[in-house]
């Protein structure tokens, strides 16, 4: 056998990059087909109100134009299914259900043209009257209604009470947006009554329920694809509306139809990180010890459907701020605001990015308050528990990643003071941050195949899951590979695709702790098949010789993988982030120089994917601490920025060397029998507020509000030197 | 975006002609202006007058001057070698601005005649005077945050993005055109662009039609040492908050002269003047520097949200000018 194949754990390189270097990959957006026509939209222009006529009648005469779709000629949608398993859209009710606007940008029609230009045409020529009602974007500026999910432990008001030290702070997050660079897309055609539809999705299957629901279809005759995404970060879990507006046209067309969001859509019509408002109120004894932790978010979310049904599209922030610290009181209120936006999202943690930014900001506010070291004050109050719900981890390391990044950072040579480190006419400053993420892992099934071809065994491994350009293709290669003793190149990784055996959405970081354990189950039974055929224990046959003397020319198996349902332990990632800024106030830069993260995330799949997951987690944190806020307008409701040259993400420039590493040996086999946590989502984690505990280790100056920009850092400035005792 | 016809102009006089004949013509050059806001339906020529290919494309210099063609790509000149040396403020300015890309790609001409960033111009449903005369300011009572503090009137806030333009503002140059009608002229730089007053939609003194064919930089001893300091919020790819371009000319320590001009806090390139005249005869130091900057942002008035520009401007005249006079040689 040979000897070249790669090991769990090992670099390998990327099976998949080839095809995406030289364009061969196909994204759903390259799919042609004949007789393709092409779809634009029409965004509603009034933040809230009733469309009261659309004239559609020079749109219909303008060249190339085929169809006009409205609320009024739309034709009949089943009811979408809005539960886990079921699939989910952005909005209950079908697209261009009626006449009502709920946010600026939502679809009022669709116009599908010959060509992509003949139906932008059209589309600026379809004239729609409305009836405006007002509105409100402003999260500060509306009304709430009180989640009925409270979560507390012992008496918090009494220990707030109580203790010898309280601090009493709010922190805030903009609206973000995932944006990733490849927008949505679709295409959508009919095979012989089949809805056949090639889409940017997570979740092929999820998508399929929805379409099938729709459409009044049984699932299987609902084809979705997804072999290459372009990016998502949350944004690409709901099966958007244009997915089904491009459907209903090329039915009724009897031509494949494609819908390609342009990047303004993407920024208005599909759903954000939640904007919040986080008040954290601590207790503390002199040495640090948390007494009391309460926790109270308000955050934003749509205003078209009834605030019972709500949940779950709320920025859950205080899922990590009940578990990381052992405390013994603890309360959290999540007030929503429903605004007139597209309903927001997940975003790449969600809950996690934005909890850990004021949890851990406030955290430092303490250190620097008891003259305590801030890696102090998080050991001493270090759990090896599920803080909330009492289950020990199974398998838990932080401390190790506090000492190891600390070591690689320097951390020990940190002078305790703010304006201790000067560098030219800047300062420099250190902060740290803890970083976790949650274990996840869903029902998952994989098959893998071993076909005889020309003297040599193929491995064909499947499953429906999509890859979002993170590396399932390489990581699924390298289980199968590690498993049978493959080399990589023998070894083909099928994705995406409704036909292949069931896979959960690509979400909350659970996919390769989904997949790697039941493909690495598929290999075992095809060993344990064709190691029958040997004929001595220590024969070294290999596959081929084994499988034709079994007399086959292909043995395939399907492995899977069940939910969690550990009652007994709490499974989690976590990390520590060490970070260097440089500030120069007068100009209100910060800048990152250093960034130092090292994670316990159970048993590395493969190291290649997993460092550039940790390394585009923290790059994602810089943008999140530094430059990204979606900003709407208060009197039109409208994205102030709905362009990447406006809504800024990072740059080569603002991303500085990122050093990070993880934990070797230490698999959390109570987990999966790999051991392994999926790594997609903790790299943000942690960023943000280490960036900020930075900031103000450089000047003194402590900035509560994302992202940092010089408007925010040069008010601070200002406020301080008007109140010097508050920059103390 | 609208169907327009699409012109290849074969020479400066057929340009300028085809356009000035066509009401609702433009010129297109690199396109990264004119695509931009056609596609996002705020320009909406009928017609597109190509000149990317005119014989406008040389940079030739003298003792006197450089004449720079209207059509030089931006890469080209912020990487002439000379143009580094003689006057390195151009090349600062362009390299602190767009992505190499669009530096290949846009032209000389069509960067200074580029079109503000105000979010509201580039929304074709928002109230703009700029992009639809009388129909009013969004931006005054909306995110006004990257909006001008200098230069605004009643009708107008919005910040006039270029950096180049910045950097021509403080070296005397001279825009040289023609008109559609067979005429020429030559502009000094300094009335090029208009403030907005009661007419923000008129951005600059060309006519309808008018291409402009070259850019002159005279030779200026005290441009050699010249520099552009930007402020932005990303490291890189981003346009400027506040950026200052200067020039001084010092002997034994005092200022000679000085040459300062503001952009991204203003409605057009914003000539210092009377900072210039406060540095003469002034020690070449941060203190002097400072009252100088005092002066340039006397007259600044702040909306809502932008504010924090006057004081970042300040530091950035003293940073570019402290920068400046340290700098050997
Ligand atoms: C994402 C992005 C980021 C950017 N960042 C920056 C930045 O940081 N700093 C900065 O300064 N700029 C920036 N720009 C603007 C960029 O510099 C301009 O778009 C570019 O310089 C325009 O040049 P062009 O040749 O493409 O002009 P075009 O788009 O072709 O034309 C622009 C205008 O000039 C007119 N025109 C062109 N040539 C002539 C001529 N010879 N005579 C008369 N009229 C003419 C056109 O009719 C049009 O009105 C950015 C642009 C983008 C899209
Ligand atoms: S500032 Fe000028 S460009 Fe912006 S909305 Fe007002 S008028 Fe239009």
């Amino acid at each position: 056998m040979s000897t070249t194949s790669p090991r769990i754990g090992g670099f390998a390189d990327r099976i998949d990059a080839r095809s995406k270097v030289t364009g061969q990959a196909r994204y759903a957006a390259d799919v042609v087909l004949p007789g393709l026509a092409h779809a634009a939209l029409v965004g509603s222009t009034i933040a809230s109100g009733r469309v009261l006529g659309v004239d559609t009648a020079r749109a219909e005469q303008a060249g190339g134009v085929l169809l006009v779709l409205t609320h009024l000629n739309r034709g009949p949608l089943g009811d979408l299914p809005n539960g886990d398993g079921d699939g989910l859209t952005a909005d209950p009710r079908p697209p261009l259900a009626d006449d009502r606007v709920h946010y600026r940008g939502q679809i009022v029609a669709m116009v599908v043209a010959e060509s992509p230009e003949e139906a932008a045409h059209a589309a600026s020529l379809v004239d729609v009257r409305y009836e405006p009602a007002p509105f409100v974007v402003d999260i500060d500026d509306a009304d709430a209604t009180r989640l009925a999910d409270a979560p507390r432990r012992g008496d918090c008001a009494a220990a707030l009470r109580a203790a010898p030290v309280t601090l009493d702070v709010v922190y805030s997050t903009p609206i973000q947006h995932p944006c990733p660079l490849e927008p949505h897309a679709a295409v959508a055609h009919w095979v012989d009554h089949d809805l056949v539809v090639h889409d940017t999705t997570q979740w092929v299957r999820g998508d399929q329920a929805v379409l099938a629901r729709a459409f009044g279809l049984p699932r299987e005759r609902v084809r979705v694809h997804a072999p290459f995404v372009g990016g998502s970060f949350g944004a690409k879990v709901f099966t958007a509306a244009h997915v089904l507006l491009a459907a209903v046209a090329a039915r009724r067309l009897q031509r494949p139809v494609k819908a390609v969001l342009r990047s303004s859509e993407v920024l208005t019509a599909v759903g954000p990180r939640a904007a919040t408002r986080q008040r954290i109120q601590l207790a503390a004894e002199r040495d640090g010890r948390l007494l009391a932790l309460r926790h109270h978010t308000r955050s934003h979310c749509a205003t078209d459907r009834g605030v019972a049904d709500l949940d779950p599209f709320y920025e859950p922030t205080s899922g990590v701020t009940r578990m990381l610290y052992a405390c013994p009181h603890y309360e959290a209120v999540h007030d929503v605001v429903p605004l007139h936006l597209a309903k927001p999202g997940w975003m790449r943690a969600p809950g996690e990015a934005t909890g850990l930014w004021a949890l851990e900001g406030a955290l430092d506010e303490l250190a620097c308050a008891l003259h305590l070291d801030p890696l102090a004050l998080r050991l001493r109050n270090h759990s090896s528990r599920d803080a909330h719900t009492g289950k020990p981890h199974a398998s838990e390391h932080l401390r190790e990643c506090y000492e190891q990044g600390a070591e690689r950072f320097g951390w020990a040579r940190r002078d305790l003071r703010p304006r201790s480190m000067r560098d030219g006419d800047a300062w420099l400053g250190w902060g740290m941050a803890t970083a976790t993420y949650p274990g996840n892992r869903d029902p998952a099934s994989v098959s893998v195949r071993l076909d005889r071809e020309r003297g040599r065994i193929h491995a064909t491994v499947s499953t429906a899951g999509a890859d979002l350009g993170t590396g399932m293709y390489t990581m699924l290669a390298v289980v199968v590979a590690d498993a049978l003793d493959l080399p990589l190149e023998w070894i083909t990784v099928e994705l995406g695709d409704t036909r292949l055996p069931p896979c959960p959405v690509t979400g909350g970081s659970n996919l390769t702790a989904s997949t790697a354990p039941a493909a690495r189950a598929a290999c075992v039974q095809l060993r344990r098949r064709l190691l029958a055929f040997r004929r001595a224990p220590d024969e070294s046959a290999d596959w081929h010789e084994l499988l034709s003397r079994a007399g086959l020319d292909q043995v395939e198996a399907v492995g899977t993988t069940d939910a969690v349902h550990d009652d007994a332990r709490a499974h989690h990632s976590f990390g520590a982030v060490f970070v260097e800024v440089r500030v120069a106030p007068e100009l209100g830069r910060i800048r990152v120089t250093r960034v130092v993260g090292v994670y316990d995330v159970g048993q590395v799949v493969d190291a290649t994917t997993t460092r550039s997951q940790l390394i585009g987690g923290i790059v994602f944190g810089i943008g999140q601490a530094l430059l990204e806020q979606l900003v709407h307008d208060p009197m039109h409701g409208l994205p102030v920025h709905a362009d990447l040259a406006g809504y800024l993400l990072p740059t080569h420039a603002d991303v500085p060397e990122i050093d990070v590493d993880w934990l070797e040996d230490v698999p959390d086999l109570a987990f999966n029998t790999i051991g392994c946590r999926g790594v997609g989502e903790i790299g943000i984690t942690g960023v943000a507020p280490a960036i900020a505990s930075a900031v103000h280790h450089a000047i003194g100056v402590r900035l509560r509000d994302l992202p940092l920009t010089p408007d925010r850092l040069l008010a601070a400035l200002a406020d301080a030197s008007a109140r010097p005792e508050r920059a103390k | 975006m609208r169907p327009f016809t699409y012109v290849e102009g074969v020479s400066v006089a057929d340009a300028a002609a085809a356009v000035h004949a066509t009401p609702a013509a433009m010129f297109l050059a690199g396109g990264t202006t004119v695509v931009d806001l056609m596609k996002l339906g705020v320009l909406a020529p009928d017609t597109l007058v190509d000149v990317h290919r005119l014989p406008l494309g040389d940079i030739e210099l003298d003792d006197r001057r450089a004449r720079i063609g209207a059509c030089v790509r931006n890469a080209q000149l912020a990487e002439h070698p000379e143009i580094r040396a003689r006057w390195p403020v151009v090349g600062e300015a362009l390299q602190s601005g767009m992505s190499p890309q669009l530096r290949n790609m846009s032209t000389v001409a069509g960067n200074v005649l580029q079109r503000t960033r105000c979010p509201y111009y580039r929304d074709p449903h928002s109230a703009c005077n700029k992009r639809v005369p009388g129909s009013g300011c969004a931006a005054r009572t909306g995110w006004d945050r990257d909006a001008a503090v200098l230069g605004t009137s009643p009708r107008c806030i919005a910040v006039f993005p270029s950096d180049l333009a910045t950097a021509l503002a403080i070296l005397d140059a001279i825009i040289y055109t023609r008109r559609g009608d067979g005429g020429a002229r030559r502009l000094p730089f300094d009335g090029f662009h208009r403030l907005p007053g009661d007419t923000p939609e008129r951005e600059t003194i060309l006519d309808h039609g008018e291409l402009v064919t070259h850019f002159e930089l005279p030779d200026l001893a005290l441009a050699r040492r010249s520099h552009y300091f930007k402020v932005r919020d990303r490291a890189s790819y981003d346009f400027a908050l506040a950026a200052a371009a200067v020039a001084l000319d010092v002997e034994r320590g005092l200022v000679r002269d000085a040459r300062i001009a503001l952009g991204g806090v203003a409605t057009r390139p914003w000539r210092c003047s009377a900072a210039e005249q406060s540095l003469r005869g002034k020690r070449a130091e941060p203190a002097a520097f400072r009252a100088a900057a005092d002066l340039a942002l006397a007259d600044a008035v702040a909306g809502a949200h932008n504010g924090f520009k006057i004081e970042l401007a300040r530091h950035v005249i003293t940073r570019a000018l402290t920068e400046l006079a340290i700098r050997p040689g």
